[in-house]
């Protein structure tokens, strides 16, 4: 099916471009020059996605936006700004925007920015993604660590990448944290992410952030608020950012920590006799576990190979349950759950041989915990697998791939799969009361 | 093999080494079919090792106690774990199994099928070869 995309911008040769190189890509595209037009346009035509620009005349972009997903709640949208800040970027994040993009911009990135916001949404009138839909704006509502270490991971480029940050409670790193996502999708390259970030903090914020590459367990491309800091590898060998450079140094010592510090204070006595806010802000000497940071980056994917342990599936979500608070009821129900849709996976998507992986990704919200389990294997016609029955006798069907038991355990399943493509199951357990940062 | 029998004399007890997941339920599934074509008819699954349940094993379970008591026995769950209890009541299927907390509870609720031998001998494999 064509998906539909609604431009909103009152520049006529911008928005005639993008339309031209979208068509181009095999959209059906329809343009607005203001908020009024697009409501009216959208009140006869489902869509897919919208991409406006934040300033238009009467009504902003946030504000058609908030309107528009009251039509249609899972529409996905792009916000477009020539006039970028944290505050507005952070409100479009915060209204369910998947991404923002400042002008001026090339042609080329916005393409490549639809097609992969529109893979990741539904096409209109079907079901919300609840994965999808909660992975970055969340993110913004998310309390922040108990440590003061605040970590997040993506893929950037080729190769797994984590996300380091550092920085006082209340600076805002539920913030920082969906800028960096935000980012990454923008970037193959872990420097231009930490470029744009800084770039977009300035000096706000004081916190040091950097990316980890998790192969080498080296922390690489860090800064320090808006200032760009010294890198050292695990040699001590130098990578710096750029031709700026402050105080502050990053080093793998031999024990395998994290050294932070000017290189002369690595060299001197680490117990400078600061607490560690005083020390971050000084840019004083901090040393880190490098390999509990690594291990705890990791924490939010469980990657399987079948046949697979059950047992390994149980243990690692009776953690993140816990980490979570889930009480021994909703944790109980949320393991058995999640087992199902490994079990489910390695029964239905390999049988029984020995290839491809599972994959079960865990993400904390304040609202939600959000479980999704995908595997490579063979996949299947999900509605001929999932009849319209749903009395006890369908629930413990032989045949059946335990579904329906999920949905009784779970506040919300969603089965993805086709032939040849591999299964999705999204799962959606409650938390309780929101945590607020 | 992932699961054991103890068996008296018209019960056979399957004892699960774990979770039903995963390759205990094919085992689970060939103990009961066992019993099926030995045409023991009282059967109790000891569910005190199992914390998870999959919808899998729900269906052998519930397969295997339509077929059993067609014809005339039974299968009943000893030991069952609150969480085991509480799947089984969101599946809507608490009310169809007999649940039997002890040991002593086999030969209690068989016992009208047992003669006084068989059931005194039941008692006693089941307190000398506990989980066997």
């Amino acid at each position: 099916m064509q998906r539909r995309i609604l431009l909103v911008d009152g520049e006529r040769a911008l928005k005639t471009a993008l339309a031209t190189a979208l068509r181009q890509d095999g959209y059906e595209v329809e343009l607005a020059d203001s908020g009024d037009e697009a409501l009216e346009l959208a009140a006869h035509t489902p869509l897919d996605l919208v991409v406006t620009d934040l300033r238009l005349p009467a009504m902003d972009g946030l504000d058609l936006f908030r309107r528009l997903r009251e039509r249609q709640p899972g529409l996905a949208g792009v916000v477009v700004t020539a006039y970028g800040s944290l505050e507005s970027a952070v409100e479009a994040l915060r209204l369910g925007f998947a991404d923002y993009v400042t002008k001026p911009f090339e042609v080329a990135a916005l393409r490549r920015l639809v097609g992969r916001v529109l893979a990741a949404s539904r096409p209109s009138g079907g079901a919300v993604d609840p994965f999808a839909r909660a992975a970055v704006p969340h993110e913004l509502l998310a309390a922040p660590g108990e440590g003061r270490w605040v970590h997040d991971l993506w893929q950037v480029g080729a190769g797994r990448r984590g996300v380091l940050l550092a920085a006082e409670p209340g600076a805002g790193r539920g913030v920082m944290r969906a800028l960096f996502r935000a980012e990454a999708a923008h970037c193959a390259r872990p420097r231009a992410v930490v470029e744009r970030v800084a770039q977009w903090l300035g000096e706000r914020l004081v916190a040091f952030f950097g990316v980890v590459d998790m192969a080498g367990r080296v922390l690489r491309f860090a800064t320090r608020g808006g200032m760009v800091a010294r890198l050292c590898g695990a040699d001590l060998g130098t990578d710096a950012l750029s031709g700026r450079h402050d105080d502050l140094g990053l080093a793998i010592d031999a024990a395998d920590r994290l050294v932070v510090g000017s290189p002369d204070a690595a060299a001197a006595d680490p117990e400078a006799g600061l607490g560690e806010a005083q020390a971050l802000r000084a840019g004083a000497l901090l040393r880190v576990d490098v390999g509990s940071v690594v291990r705890s980056l990791e924490e939010d994917t469980l990657t399987l190979r079948p046949p697979c342990s059950a047992e390994a599936c149980i243990a690692r979500t009776e953690e993140v349950a816990a980490r979570a608070g889930l009480e021994a009821t909703d944790t109980f129900r949320v393991v058995t759950a999640v087992a199902e849709a490994v079990h489910n996976a390695e029964c239905h998507g390999y049988g029984g041989r020995d290839e491809g992986r599972i994959e079960v990704r865990y993400l904390q919200t304040p609202r939600d915990l959000l479980i999704q389990v995908r595997d490579s294997g063979c996949g299947f016609d999900a509605e001929a697998a999932e009849p319209a029955l749903v009395g006890p006798g369908d629930l413990y069907r032989e045949s059946g791939r335990g579904f329906l038991v999920m949905r009784r355990l779970m506040d919300a399943v969603d089965v993805e799969s086709a032939l040849g493509q591999g299964t999705t199951v999204r799962m959606e357990k409650g938390v309780g009361s929101p945590r607020l940062a | 093999m992932a699961t054991d029998v103890d068996e008296a004399r018209g019960v056979r007890v399957v004892v699960p080494r774990g979770n039903l997941l995963g390759e205990e339920v094919e085992a689970l599934r060939r103990r009961l079919g066992e019993a099926l074509i030995a045409e023991t008819t009282h059967v109790v699954v000891d569910m005190r090792p199992v914390r998870y349940v999959s919808a899998r094993a729900l269906g052998v379970l519930v397969s295997h106690l339509g077929e059993l008591r067609h014809r005339g026995g039974d299968l009943k769950l000893l030991g069952c774990h609150p969480t085991v209890h509480q799947l089984l009541g969101l599946c809507g299927l608490g009310a169809l199994f007999e649940f039997l907390d002890t040991d002593d509870d086999i030969a209690a609720h068989f016992g009208p099928q047992l003669s006084g031998p068989e059931r005194e001998q039941l008692l006693g494999v089941r307190a000398q070869g506990d989980g066997c």
